[in-house]
């Protein structure tokens, strides 16, 4: 694994524009960047396509404890939704997307450091645009990405479950351009699989008394939703959601692997495991000398806090009043300055590829540069 | 071969046509405004007594509606879920839906529901 100098593509902005790509700035800083790659070898991505799997197997069986055991308390979660989601869990609601970041230097196991399974976004840079990008610059070369071809497959597995005027919704908050670009990329490859797509706000969902409706006051079957679970539990709406009239991508039970508890729950349940870093839900000496600490329900780096000697880094935000879980820290490899995250990608659950993000600072947020990748299938880089 | 295929360049390429043509802010607001996507499917009564496709309850005979032939077995269609209708239920016309009830955490939170 190595980290390349490359000349960006003339008229790459030109270029990203055409793909619907428009963020590529964000708070005036270079979101998007092709002045550098990520070069991996083939047994790299094998061992990253492995572990990503493993993880998610994990992750499965840490959910049916979850549920079995009835840890709504320990996971933050209203008992009185614990019904709703073991129903949903018992009976297999369909799951599209998650992303697991790793912390991986191209020589140790990739190591958890915590699974965005509700709402990831970063989707349609690691499907699409860095796709564009290695046609153009490596066209030789190949790519752990599958992504797309893998989500147009689930779809097809959902059309099948739909009766025949099934249609999807696909609520988002619009002025949010990453938030946007990932609930539209969605619907497009929603699209493309033969449902029908219909994109709305989150504030224009309505409820009639009996069901979720759109602003047509057409009832909403199916909602893909890029708006996280944790929220709507709080929310006016939120014990509509019990009735189980609508179906939601994603589904309920994935509020127990978005939440940060999930990490300690994983170290009780396999400790030790090469993927996974020591986790607890206090201070702890298994800790060792530094360690990583998450609020159980965060997004984006926000209130994330790296502690060790010589180590200390912060992020500010408003989240945390639910309480906070312990990590290990594994440190991200560095490259020309820069921390190296590697994002990898869960579709309908198996592992299809892999979107790095770069940093000046240990903590990554949303952010942070996405930088493409690619690997030679022959061997080395 | 654990790589990724490479995929085929076809599905590829209609994806990126579309997108040149309209980008994805340009998709979404030719969708929001195309009556086609779905409009209409709301006056379909029947629609009110399908329940969560998901859901595998017991089965029931499914309303019939003026000009249908028979009640659809698509999975999904014959059942009733916890919060589904009844045929009597479903012949009112349902109340204006009151709106805003999701929404209002990430409108005050100042960032974007992403992770």
């Amino acid at each position: 694994m190595r980290r390349e100098i490359t000349a960006p593509r003339p008229g790459w902005q030109q270029k990203l524009e055409q793909l619907g790509f428009d963020f590529y700035v964000l708070d005036s800083k270079a979101y998007w960047t092709e002045q550098a790659c990520y070069a991996f070898t083939a047994d790299q991505i094998d061992e990253l396509e492995a572990s990503t799997e493993e993880l998610h197997g994990l992750c499965l069986k840490a959910v049916e404890h979850v549920v079995a055991n009835r840890l709504w308390e320990r996971m933050r979660i209203p008992p009185a939704w614990g019904d709703y989601i073991e129903r949903v869990w018992r009976r297999s609601d369909p799951t599209m997307a998650g992303r697991f970041d790793l912390a991986y230097d191209g020589r140790n196991p990739p190591k958890l450091l915590e699974y965005n399974a509700d709402t990831p976004t970063a989707l349609y840079e690691a499907a699409v645009v860095q796709w564009y990008w290695l046609k153009d610059v490596k066209p030789d070369a190949d790519q752990f990405n599958s992504i797309h071809e893998k989500l147009i497959e689930a779809w097809r597995g959902i059309l099948a479950r739909l009766p025949p005027e099934g249609l999807v919704h696909f609520a988002r908050f619009e002025d949010h351009p990453e938030d946007l670009a990932t609930s539209e990329y969605l619907r497009d490859t929603a699209l493309q699989a033969g449902l029908a797509g219909k994109p709305i706000s989150v504030a224009q969902i309505g409820w009639n008394g009996r069901r979720f409706t759109d602003p047509d006051e057409m009832p909403i079957q199916v909602l893909s939703k890029l708006y996280p679970w944790e929220w709507m539990v709080c929310e006016e709406f939120g014990v509509h959601v019990l009735t189980d009239t609508t179906a939601f991508l994603e589904p309920a039970w994935k509020m127990i692997l978005s939440n940060k508890m999930i990490l300690p729950l994983l170290w009780e349940g396999f400790p030790n495991h090469r993927n996974l870093l020591p986790a607890f839900d206090s201070e702890h000496p298994d800790l060792g000398r530094a360690f990583v600490k998450k609020p159980i329900f965060g997004r984006e780096g926000h209130n994330v806090t790296v502690v060790g000697p010589g180590v200390f880094d912060t992020a500010g935000g408003n989240y945390g009043t639910e309480g906070f879980v312990w990590q290990a820290y594994e440190p991200l490899p560095v490259f020309d300055g820069n921390y190296a995250l590697v994002g990898s990608w869960v579709i309908d659950g198996k592992a299809a590829g892999i979107g790095m993000r770069e940093d000046e600072r240990r903590i990554t947020h949303n952010n942070s540069r996405f930088v493409p990748h690619y690997f030679n299938p022959t061997g080395g880089p | 071969m654990p790589s990724p295929n490479t995929p085929p360049p076809n599905s590829r390429m209609s994806r990126g046509v579309k997108l040149v043509l309209m980008g994805v802010a340009g998709a979404a607001l030719l969708y929001s405004c195309a009556p086609g996507v779905g409009a209409g499917l709301g006056a379909l009564p029947y629609l009110w007594f399908l329940p969560n496709p998901f859901f595998r309850g017991p089965a029931v005979s499914g309303p019939q509606t003026p000009g249908s032939t028979a009640t659809t077995t698509r999975p999904g269609s014959t059942a009733t879920s916890p919060g589904a209708t009844t045929p009597d239920a479903a012949k009112a016309t349902p109340a204006p839906s009151s709106r805003g009830g999701f929404g209002s955490t990430g409108s005050t939170s100042g960032s974007s529901s992403s992770s």
